[in-house]
């Protein structure tokens, strides 16, 4: 045996034993005040502006992974190398916790955005539960109808852990909110005087506006997610295939398996039938997965959302009369729910914004499939008057789709 | 993954409910002035002494022998220091194979790690499992799979897992493997694990196989033998667990000056503190009130950045039942982290808050969930009112 995997195996045999012990992982601390308006009253057609203190503290222990502080390498930090190191630590911190410019052209001009910007000062040494923080501290002037976003990105592809405990008070409302350096947005911390009458009672950027933001992204991320995901519009697809959804007042004939809609009215009918229940489908193992309250694992999840899109397709080409479509998309919704449950877990929706998270998510899944049937209807107009839809297009692409889902499945299973 | 959060979310409601009454106050912290040039400020983990580089971000080094290296690192820092930042830092190590099913095993197995040491074992234990099937020979894989279903009280299926590591090859570790899982199941150990030790001349695992001796020991009621394997283990090699089973052993003997003595030396984690705590009030030290104010703090520090504290459950536990006399809560909290963990000091936090809370109902529960999962222990039979000391059932 090599001494490498002596090593090796005898940490692993400690490791049942260390679980015994907890603490809290790395956080770093800001504190955000509104200090009053710079401008007593807006003066027309100049922005009245806002100053804020932003104080930020950092464990030495966690900074020393981005500027070496520790130059010896004794493992021993002294004042003097801190010191020493301090224009890079500053220049770090300026790059990686700063204030965002707000999206869109410039509200005012290029100096006052600049004034907005967080130029951060040493500020003191200080002792917390877990080690010695380096304090900073920056203020900054901004346009008060703008919004004030606050990037942190510090630590993170360091410590997947890492978190941000936000504080303070703005806009006469305390702020407490905690971010990560992982989630895709930044953090608001105020929404800008343009947002609400400045009567000093408005809502500050508190965790309202991490709801509102999680409920943004999350909507992206959820009609981004349909879209992309080959898999779940080619379940669509199969799913809308044989119905002839005509807007321009033709009256389409449909495929045996649709026999009762013999005219457009009954085609939309079912196709809200069908939309609905797949949305209900998926909608409820979606939030099931989401707060753990069932579970499924992605080595069956995945090879059967390949294997709904083979058995839909088929039943295209050889219908059975005793199979209803909404049924079918409803059970096959809720296979899919567990899908799009993955990326959501994985995308880590910060706790407590959870709730918030799963219903942005949704409500994104639901637009994305309202498009991409959409864009279907408008691209079929041409094609679904014609006497040869149903044998053509319907059954042509559904006899497609079969090896298509037939290939993703196999790959799925064997991977 | 979804498995960890079934049980967080059952968990969590109560473990809220159970800190609801703690102030959220903010953290203290102490302003420091150094004076000269050379004054230390903060002293880091010995292991960043030879810093890797970690310029590149992790997302960018795909090398996965670099990474495998690193987060071993991390994930040994972590358990010599109990500070949990380390966990976070192998995690971002291992972040271009984190969840992959496509991940070579040897860093699915480091994944693994890394969420057992969170304490999110059925994560854990998922992730072996799938990670085993694609390579069976992993013996590093299946002893942490045993450690984990010890853990977890599922005794035979350790001893299936100890099985494999005897399959890939590795008949040391799949020997020490068995005979601690069999001395959790009442059977002798003693004379092969020390065995093993006299056959080892590394030190280090030397050290180890004599924490298992000493642990098998105090199971069987050998406490002042227990406590001698407890002293040579450490005096062979410092090892955080090892120190603080030691201390367990000591309060639990009424031992709490020498236990005081042996905490003092080892880090601030949550648990240390708590022991300390614990420690203080047996000797009607002042300062153990202040120790119970600072795990309050800490609780409440765990809330505040999003951390589930029901991972924690076994400590709360402790705490209420040592340091805030709360009987009643601490047995619920005893139950929830049933749930979650089962090893010894588990089942012994649950009789222990039961018997003081006088719930004879729970006390019959747990009395018979530890007898169903086949576990043997000394400290258990004596934690149960009315029944004689244990026989001697003994390790030797």
């Amino acid at each position: 045996m090599t001494p490498a995997l002596r090593a090796l195996l005898f940490t692993g045999c400690m490791a049942g034993a260390a679980s015994a012990l907890a603490h809290k992982g790395s956080d770093a601390y800001l504190d955000v005040r509104h200090v009053g308006d710079a401008a007593p009253a807006a003066v027309a057609g100049v922005p009245a502006q806002r100053d804020y203190r932003f104080s930020l503290a950092v464990a030495i222990k966690d900074l020393d992974l981005l500027v070496p502080i520790d130059a010896n390498a004794d493992a021993r930090v002294t004042w003097g190398e801190i010191k020493a190191v301090m224009p890079m630590l500053l220049e770090v911190l300026d790059e990686a916790a700063n204030t965002e410019p707000p999206p869109g052209p410039p509200a005012g001009s290029q100096a006052a955005t600049a004034t907005c910007r967080l130029d951060w000062r040493f500020d003191g040494i200080e002792r917390r539960s877990d080690g010695a923080y380096l304090r900073l501290e920056a203020q900054a002037r901004c346009a008060a109808a703008q919004v004030l976003a606050f990037r942190y990105r510090l630590f993170r592809d360091q410590d997947a852990t890492h978190r941000l405990l936000v504080t303070g008070r703005i806009a006469g409302k305390d702020l407490l909110t905690t971010a990560s350096p992982q989630q895709p947005s930044s953090l608001i911390l105020d929404r800008g005087a343009s947002a609400a009458p400045d009567d000093g009672t408005r809502a500050p950027a508190t965790r309202s506006s991490s709801r509102w933001s999680a409920l943004r992204d999350y909507f992206g991320l959820g009609v981004h997610h349909l879209l992309e995901g080959y898999d779940h519009l080619a379940f669509l697809l199969a799913l809308v295939l044989p119905l002839r959804l005509g807007v321009f007042g033709r009256v389409p004939r449909a495929l045996p398996r649709a026999a009762a809609h013999d005219d457009a009215g009954a085609a939309w009918w079912a196709l809200l039938r069908t939309v609905t229940a797949f949305t209900i489908g998926h909608s409820v193992t979606l939030m099931l997965a989401t707060f753990g309250w069932m579970q499924a694992s992605p080595r069956w999840v995945e090879p059967a959302i390949a294997m709904s899109i083979a058995v839909t397709a088929l039943l295209n080409l050889r219908p059975v009369r005793w199979i209803r479509t909404d049924v079918l998309a409803l059970l096959f919704g809720l296979v899919h729910g567990y899908g799009f449950a993955g990326l959501l877990l994985e995308a880590a929706a910060p706790t407590g914004l959870l709730r918030w998270a799963l219903a942005g998510f949704n409500v994104g899944v639901e637009a994305g499939q309202l498009i991409a049937v959409s864009g279907w209807v408008l691209l079929s107009q041409p094609l679904v008057g014609r006497p040869w839809y149903p044998s053509v297009v319907a059954r042509g692409a559904s006899a497609l789709l079969v090896p298509l889902a037939a290939w993703w499945f196999w790959q799925r299973v064997s991977r | 993954m979804t498995g960890q959060r079934r049980i967080r979310s059952s968990c969590s409601r109560w473990i809220l409910l159970a800190l609801a009454a703690m102030p959220l106050g903010a953290s203290a912290t102490t302003a420091v002035q150094p004076a000269r040039d050379d004054e230390v400020v903060e002293v880091l983990p010995a292991a960043t002494r030879s810093r890797p580089a970690r310029t590149a971000s992790a997302a960018q080094v795909a090398d996965p022998a670099l990474a495998a290296l690193r987060a071993r690192q991390d994930i040994g820092v972590a358990r010599q220091t109990g500070d949990t930042r380390f966990w976070g830092r192998a995690q971002a190590v291992l972040t271009p194979w984190w969840n992959r099913p496509d991940a070579p095993a040897d860093l699915a197995v480091l994944q693994a790690t890394v969420m057992q040491g969170r304490h999110e074992f059925d994560a854990s234990r998922a992730l072996l499992t799938a990670a085993l099937a694609r390579s069976p020979g992993h013996a590093q894989g299946w002893l942490n799979l045993a450690a984990l279903e010890r853990l977890s009280a599922r005794y035979a299926e350790s001893l299936r897992a100890c099985e494999a590591v005897a399959r890939a090859g590795q008949a040391f570790y799949a020997a020490a493997c068995r005979l601690e899982t069999q001395s959790l199941l009442g059977q002798r150990a003693a004379v092969g694990l020390r065995a093993l030790a006299d056959q080892t001349r590394d030190t280090g695992q030397r050290s180890w196989l004599l924490s298992l001796l000493a642990e098998a020991q105090e199971r069987a009621g050998s406490d002042s033998a227990a406590a001698d394997s407890y002293r040579r283990s450490l005096a062979l090699g410092f090892d955080l667990y090892t120190a603080i089973a030691y201390g367990d052993l000591l309060l639990r003997t009424g031992q709490a000056a020498q236990a005081l003595q042996v905490l003092s030396a080892l880090p601030e984690t949550d648990a240390v503190l708590l022991r300390r705590a614990a420690a203080w009030r047996r000797l009607g030290d002042p300062r153990w009130s202040g120790g119970r104010a600072m795990l309050r703090e800490r609780t409440a520090e765990l809330l505040r950045r999003g951390d589930d504290p029901a991972m924690h459950a076994r400590e709360l536990a402790l705490t209420a039942l040592w340091l805030e006399d709360d009987a009643v809560r601490a047995l619920e909290l005893a139950r929830r982290n049933l749930l979650l963990q089962r090893e010894p000091l588990d089942w012994w936090v649950a009789l222990q808050s039961a018997r003081r809370a006088n719930d004879a109902a729970a006390l019959a529960e747990v009395t018979g969930a530890i007898r169903a999962a086949g576990l043997h222990d000394a400290r258990l039979a004596a934690a149960q009112p009315g029944t004689a000391l244990p026989a001697r059932r003994a390790a030797e």
